[in-house]
């Protein structure tokens, strides 16, 4: 991998659905990587049932970097209650629910693919304004809006110092981080979430693999001694989920 | 299949006095607001339902997600319908695409035995937030019954309103997505109808005082290509020193200048736009008054003037 793609993705809200949560539907802080794999598909416009296998960690690498301050809001909704409605089509069950919504979100995704052909595809999409299916986050009515950054150069650097990663932060390994309080520079609001990082083999809608995640809040780079990382050419420090 | 070939991108304005636009069922029925901004919320479902209210009770559409209103046996019974949409799963799939004009639009996901089908809809709107910060007031009021049998007194009755509030909502159609729900370009004709008539004929008594101002869709050449949050480029300049105290369209001047520019940088790419505006709206662009259906026209965009 030599160059990688840039772009960044926003709107008003967003609702990445923790998988553990039905009736009292929670959301993820950052569209977690298998999320993102579904956006590019859809400005690619592979089929919503087809597109699991293109997006396996072996071919395609992403990573996520919050640009607008993590704040969540609580909507109130009023569902169809399935479990006692008889018939779907004529509906006088309801039962409310709170939904968590992220507030203005607003990440910058960096993407690359073993696949030339696929690569150069959203490419394409990107550099035109394009998308095939309307991309959104999360949930149809959260619309996305998505801006094309540019094709930029990356480079793997094995590590061994303390650096800043810009991107979050996914904890694959061990590695240390500098948490230190009595520098200004590491203060912050630092959290960590588990969240779907690959699909099963097979073109299944299975996660086969969760990842911890961890980022600072309002988006600051994390200083620690990676194992290996990548230097993107603006100058930004990124790790692959 | 759907003989929808463009994409189109959908700004829709109307606005409210005292009434409330979108109770929040966990929340005392409180018109919803983002209380960090002070901006007055309405869901895209809210919308949605107008619009499949309108369609059904106006246009003799029919919709699958549907609540009853009337149970005096003009409608079907839950057997005869379910019969009507077919015993597996495709067949379901194909007969509630071919009947009903809402999932075509919106999609569904529609439960079966063990099984489910699901539609993405090619239309999708974003959840609709007030052009300025809106008051949110509490009005209370004697109710015309007592509470149980043995009170002296009537109840009293309690509810939240907005003095008035300017909503706006942004959506898209998606030609790519319409393949999958076979949209055709009359549904949405009745769509642009069903926002303008339905919001004006929601006549219940929180909605009463609804009406709809702006409505504006914009028709692409391009395949795939929309310009994006167009909703964005319109921003509300008031004289008043609060915008909580805006009780009505000569309070504010509607800016443009954002949406005209996106506008003309893409009007290579666009094939038409369709506008339908209320007179008593100002509208400027760079601090000059304008009229928009001549600004459009000046761009050379072909522009149709809507009129429901």
């Amino acid at each position: 991998m030599e160059k990688c793609l840039v772009f960044e993705v926003r709107g008003d809200w967003a609702h990445f659905r923790k998988i553990y949560t039905t009736s009292s539907p929670l959301s993820y802080s950052i569209p977690p990587r298998t999320t993102t794999a579904g956006l590019i598909a859809a400005v690619i416009g592979l089929d919503k049932t087809q597109y699991y296998d293109y997006f396996t960690k072996d071919r395609a690498s992403i990573a996520v970097r919050i640009i607008n301050p993590i704040r969540k809001f609580r909507i109130g909704l009023n569902f169809i209650n399935t479990k006692t409605a008889k018939m779907f089509a004529q509906i006088r069950e309801r039962t409310q629910v709170k939904q968590e919504l992220v507030k203005k979100p607003h990440y910058r995704i960096y993407f690359y693919h073993t696949d030339q052909e696929m690569y150069q595809n959203l490419q394409g999409f990107l550099e035109r304004g394009q998308s095939f299916y309307t991309p959104y986050l999360g949930l149809s009515e959260y619309l996305a809006h998505i801006e094309y950054i540019g094709e930029l150069a990356i480079r793997e650097v094995n590590g061994g110092v303390e650096v800043p990663i810009h991107s979050v932060l996914p904890l694959h390994d061990k590695f240390p981080i500098n948490f230190d309080q009595d520098d200004p520079d590491q203060r912050g609001e630092y959290f960590k979430e588990t969240m779907p990082n690959d699909f099963e083999r097979g073109n299944q809608r299975v996660v086969n693999e969760f990842a911890k995640v961890l980022f600072e809040r309002k988006g600051k780079a994390i200083k620690c001694t990676p194992n290996k990382y990548w230097q993107v050419g603006n100058g930004e420090n990124i790790i692959f989920l | 299949m759907s003989n929808l070939l463009q994409r189109s991108e959908i700004v829709f304005l109307y606005d409210i006095k005292d009434a409330n636009p979108n109770g929040d069922p966990l929340d005392g029925n409180k018109p919803r607001m983002d209380e960090e901004t002070g901006i007055n919320l309405v869901t895209d479902v809210r919308l949605k339902r107008t619009i499949r209210d309108y369609l059904y009770d106006f246009k003799g559409q029919e919709i699958f997600v549907r609540e009853i209103f009337k149970e005096n046996g003009t409608i079907q019974s839950g057997k005869e319908r379910s019969a009507d949409f077919g015993k597996d799963a495709q067949e379901v799939a194909k007969n509630v695409l071919d009947k009903c004009i809402d999932v075509r639009l919106f999609g569904a996901t529609i439960p079966l035995n063990n099984n489910s089908v699901t539609f993405t809809g090619p239309v999708q709107f974003n959840m609709g937030r007030s052009l300025h910060k809106v008051e949110v007031t509490y009005i209370k009021g004697t109710g015309a019954f007592a509470s149980g049998e043995s009170s002296k007194q009537k109840t009293f009755r309690e509810e939240y309103i907005v003095p008035y509030s300017l909503i706006g909502f942004y959506g898209i159609i998606n030609e790519n997505a319409a393949q999958h729900t076979n949209l055709a370009e009359q549904d949405v004709d009745l769509l642009m109808e069903a926002i303008w008539n339905g919001t004006k004929n929601l006549i219940s008594r929180s909605k009463i005082g609804q009406m709809p101002r702006l409505l504006l869709k914009v028709d692409y050449a391009e395949h795939s290509y929309h310009i994006g949050d167009l909703l964005s480029g319109i921003k509300l300049i008031t004289s008043k020193s609060d915008e909580r105290e805006i009780r009505g369209m000569d309070d504010f001047v509607l800016d443009f200048s954002g949406l005209v520019n996106k506008l003309e940088k893409n009007r290579q790419r666009i094939a038409g736009i369709k506008l339908q505006v209320d007179e008593g709206l100002q509208i400027q662009k760079e601090g000059q008054a304008i009229e928009l259906a001549k600004v459009i026209s000046d761009l050379g965009i072909k522009l149709d003037v809507m009129q429901f």
